[in-house]
């Protein structure tokens, strides 16, 4: 049986302040919420690493040559200590008792000054340590700013343009579209202007009756105030506090955290963070979890094995709930999707490898874009939900996959490396010896998972206000205001000569 | 202490490693450069700086390796025998206004400087571009903090902007330049507007912005008085009734329709279409606009000087590109792909001891005194000295542009407009 649900009324009611208002639930209650508006922000807090991630880069003085420069010196300046004190360091490399005797490394920027004054004395290398960060996907440059991201909560900026590859696989063959004087462009992060990064889950009803007293949907329709949750944690997590801590930041984003149904009743939930919590259940299991499930509006399901034929027998066993049935992405997942969304499904978890890769070889950004089209082909897209995982794991990736087709994404790798977890060789599937995942405080790690999402949030703003959107959910499958490297290069450079 | 000796002893020893390591007497660095701006490239432009002459010893001064755009173009030079001759020196000006009304403006090479505002960059080291820019008969610009009093000798040189913040635009300022630029987006962050961190605000940058000390400025996103191509040229008309003479120049990044863009600024009435592409810049950007917001300066240049071919109207107005152009060697490709000339500014900076850290956003901001309103690091780019060096890479550029036009035996840099025929795309 189908229930009518208050599309304005999230499950986090439970876990916020509740200002005298938390039973607001009946039609009317509406014009209450709304005279209690109010802009979405996401509170930020210094959150330091608890283990020091390793500098990238490494100065290294040689001794006998600044034991020889400095007596040098000390005859050129005439003994003025100021002068010979004077370090070519404004960042404090050599600020210690001994100076560049003992360099405090950790604090270099790699300005490269010592090597400019002292080129036979000085010199700067990257840190081994820090080039054997994270994979061949998840790289040492994105660990860097995603830890600077959890400790500081706020976007990284730097000077003199963009220093890496002109393009390249997946998300990074993708640029995004601005606009300057013939489309208006909105404020930003910095701007009076409220950009929503709300998104909704589950089966969107396909009108409005007009005589309703309020708008309902049909199943549960929940928003969700970033288009992010947070992905199964891997196994090698379990008991150390990143669960609690996930649960805790999905609670605090106004998001949802996935856990597997048989682990939930040890699992660290408080009552309160209770609605933030998605069980995800195998699909050959829904019907003896159902007691379980019950109540639950969005169950997911792991659909690796079952087919569309067991749909109704599924939606009949968790009435009121709109399965989000976690499909992976592969050569068949148009078809299977598109005739489980004409069946009724309305809410879809596509999954992909860690670094993107789907099953058959393809990269997400792809996959979704061919699973999208075959919805809007179909004439179902507007009524289903589709989320994405997988390779998410820069700011810029929400963008870039909600632009290829997807409403939202779940997070992953990035949420775990974020509480100090290290990724052992390439991290493609979730394994307990792939993860180094050391015990850590739950509030401390939720605390770095709230930061980044504040920053990656603030950066996915950045990206709508430069585009004039107001709102994610107009960036969906909008391909019109993203550039390919594919297209621009054919476009670009198709007519030239080509040689070797 | 004497400010004075720790500045001379640290002026000294930059100027001595700038010169040793420009000239490979020392192991390449391991902790320079980048995709982009690999470390011989960066090595490679202080050598030019410090000899007016383009490497010798083998230094890689053409291209990086970020795999794409001018990375992977050539050009189709002659056999030998049909090259011209090397006694023949190659015309490199360039005009800036190609309508038939208004000042007759060319400059004698085909580049200019990029806008890098008071407060963003040293006092010092604007006056030395400006020196330089006086030397060599190009123009260079304020970008969009103001005009300094220190600027005015060489206000003939100078193109004066006016950006979304309106920072230190009045009415004599706009008067003082022979060209104007209306910043509407830029390079290094399309779509956002300019971010000058507090660390760098100081009562002097402060009071010629009139603002507040020590207060982050983001300049605003777009400007507010404009949402339409009518009011844009609303925008061009007020400044033309302020400074009837002046050239306008127009400041844009490269979206989808850049195409569309440039050509609504032609009939608003620019003077000068300024494409700046998106990995281009070279002020405090967030990390995730430089990398992902705007196509690159290579496919836009061809895409919008197309158009303007096709809507007949490219022969009364320049293009000029920027954003991510480091060498001779990347202003002749865009010339080919379609522009008449290009911006520069990060070479400069390289040319003055930059070392392409990235760290210019910083409290004290540049360690080598070019992107600092430090008082004691702004000490260390004398403007003579500054100037010399920016000069010398030019000089070493005007070489390599006129052995490149001899070798595709062409007489003028402006016979090299729009020649894709005389490109090659390299394979991967």
């Amino acid at each position: 049986m189908n229930r009518p649900v208050n599309l304005f009324v999230p499950p986090w009611a439970a876990c916020l302040p509740t200002n005298g208002c938390e039973n607001l639930t009946r039609p009317g209650d509406l014009a209450i919420l709304a005279s209690m508006y109010q802009r979405f922000e996401i509170p930020t807090a210094p959150a330091p690493p608890l283990h020091p991630v390793p500098n990238k880069f490494l100065p290294v003085v040689r001794r006998p040559g600044l034991a020889w420069m400095l007596l040098r010196e000390a005859f050129h300046y005439r003994f003025q200590r100021d002068v010979l004190l004077s370090r070519p360091c404004i960042y404090g490399v050599f600020s210690g008792p001994v100076g560049g005797f003992l360099p405090r490394t950790q604090l270099c920027v790699g300005c490269m000054r010592c090597v400019q004054e002292y080129p036979d004395v000085c010199q700067v290398f990257v840190d081994e340590r820090w080039k054997a960060l994270g994979d061949s996907y998840f790289t040492p440059d994105s660990i860097s700013t995603l830890n600077y991201e959890a400790t500081t909560g706020k976007i990284m900026v730097k000077g003199v343009g963009y220093k890496g590859p002109f393009a390249g696989e997946g998300f990074d063959g993708l640029w995004t579209d601005m606009s300057e004087i013939v489309r208006p462009t909105r404020d930003g992060i910095y701007g009076r202007e409220y950009i929503s990064t709300a998104v909704e889950l589950g089966r969107k009803p396909t009108h409005v009756d007009p005589r309703a007293e309020t708008v309902a949907a049909e199943e549960p329709v929940l928003e969700l105030q970033v288009p992010f949750l947070f992905d199964l944690l891997p196994d090698a997590c379990r008991g150390n506090g990143a669960e609690a801590a996930a649960i805790a930041a999905a609670a605090r984003v106004r998001s949802l955290c996935l856990l597997p149904w048989r682990g939930l009743a040890c699992a660290p939930i408080r009552r309160a963070e209770e609605a933030v919590v998605v069980p995800v259940v195998a699909a050959c299991e829904a019907v003896e979890a159902a007691r379980f499930l019950a109540g639950k509006a969005f169950p997911a399901i792991e659909w690796t094995d079952a087919a569309p034929a067991d749909l109704p027998r599924l939606r009949s066993a968790l009435p009121g709930s709109v399965p989000l049935l976690r499909v992976p992405l592969g050569s068949g997942t148009s078809a299977e999707v598109r005739a489980l969304a004409a069946a009724g499904a309305g809410a879809f978890h596509v999954t992909a490898d860690y670094h993107g890769r789907t099953a058959d070889g393809s990269f997400v950004k792809d996959a979704l874009l061919k699973l999208h089209d075959s919805l809007v082909e179909a004439g179902l897209r507007e009524q289903v939900t589709l989320v994405a995982s997988g390779g998410i794991v820069r700011a810029e990736h929400v963008p870039k996959a909600i632009l290829c087709g997807a409403d939202l994404v779940a997070l992953d790798t990035a949420v775990w490396v974020a509480q100090g977890a290290a990724l052992r060789g390439e991290f493609t599937r979730a394994g307990r010896r792939a993860l180094d995942f050391p015990p850590l405080p739950p509030a401390w790690g939720a605390q770095r998972i709230v930061n980044f999402c504040a920053a990656w949030r603030d950066q996915l703003l950045e990206i709508l206000s430069a585009m004039g959107l107001r709102e994610v959910r107009r960036l969906r499958g909008e391909l019109g205001r993203a550039m390919s490297y594919e297209d621009l290069e054919k476009e670009a450079f198709g007519d030239l000569e080509r040689s070797a | 202490m004497s400010e004075g000796d720790v500045v001379a002893k640290h002026v000294e020893n930059l100027h001595r490693g700038l010169s040793a390591l420009g000239r490979g007497e020392h192991p390449i660095p391991e902790a320079l450069g980048n995709y982009r701006w690999t470390a011989e490239l960066i090595l490679a432009t202080w050598q030019q700086a410090e000899t007016g002459k383009p490497p010798t010893n083998g230094m890689e001064y053409k291209v990086g390796r970020s795999g794409g755009g001018f990375d992977r173009l050539a050009f189709k030079f002659l056999p030998p025998e049909r090259r011209l001759p090397a006694d023949l020196e190659p015309d490199l000006s360039i005009p800036l206004n190609r309508r038939p009304e208004g000042e007759r403006i060319d400059i004698a090479l085909p580049t200019y400087g990029g806008g890098m505002s008071f407060g963003s960059v040293s006092l010092n080291f604007m006056v030395a571009r400006c020196m330089a820019a006086r030397q060599l008969g190009t123009f260079t610009s304020t970008g969009e903090g103001g005009f300094p009093d220190a600027l005015l000798p060489y206000k003939d040189q100078l193109i004066t902007q006016i950006a979304t913040g309106m920072f230190g635009v009045r009415e004599e300022t706009i008067q003082a330049a022979r060209i104007v630029e209306f910043k509407y987006a830029q390079g290094a962050k399309p779509g956002l507007g300019g971010h000058l961190l507090s660390d760098k605000v100081t009562a002097e940058v402060a009071r010629m912005r009139e603002s507040v000390p020590w207060a982050s400025l983001y300049s605003p996103f777009p400007f507010h008085s404009v949402y339409s191509v009518e009011d844009h040229k609303k925008h061009l008309d007020w400044v033309r009734t302020i400074h009837p003479k002046a050239l306008l120049s127009v400041k844009v990044s490269t979206p989808t329709d850049v195409d569309m863009v440039a050509v609504g600024s032609y009939y608003a009435g620019a003077h000068i279409l300024h494409l700046d592409g998106g990995y281009g810049g070279t002020g405090a950007a967030p990390e995730v606009a430089k990398k992902n917001i705007a196509m690159p300066i290579e496919p836009a240049i061809g895409k919008v000087h197309r158009y303007l071919v096709s809507e007949g109207v490219r022969e009364q107005v320049t293009l000029i590109a920027s954003g991510g152009i480091r060498t001779a060697w990347d202003v002749a490709k865009a010339i080919a792909l379609g522009a008449d000339g290009c911006v520069i500014g990060t070479a400069e900076m390289l040319a003055v001891g930059c070392t392409h850290c990235a760290n210019c956003e910083r409290g004290r901001g540049c360690q080598v005194g070019i992107t600092t309103t430090d008082p004691l690091l702004s000490q260390f780019i004398d403007p003579d000295w500054g100037a010399r060096r920016i000069r010398n890479l030019y000089e070493s550029w005007k070489l390599q542009w006129r052995d490149i036009l001899r070798s595709l035996g062409l007489r003028s840099i402006r016979e090299l407009v729009g020649r894709r025929d005389l490109l090659l795309y390299r394979d991967r």
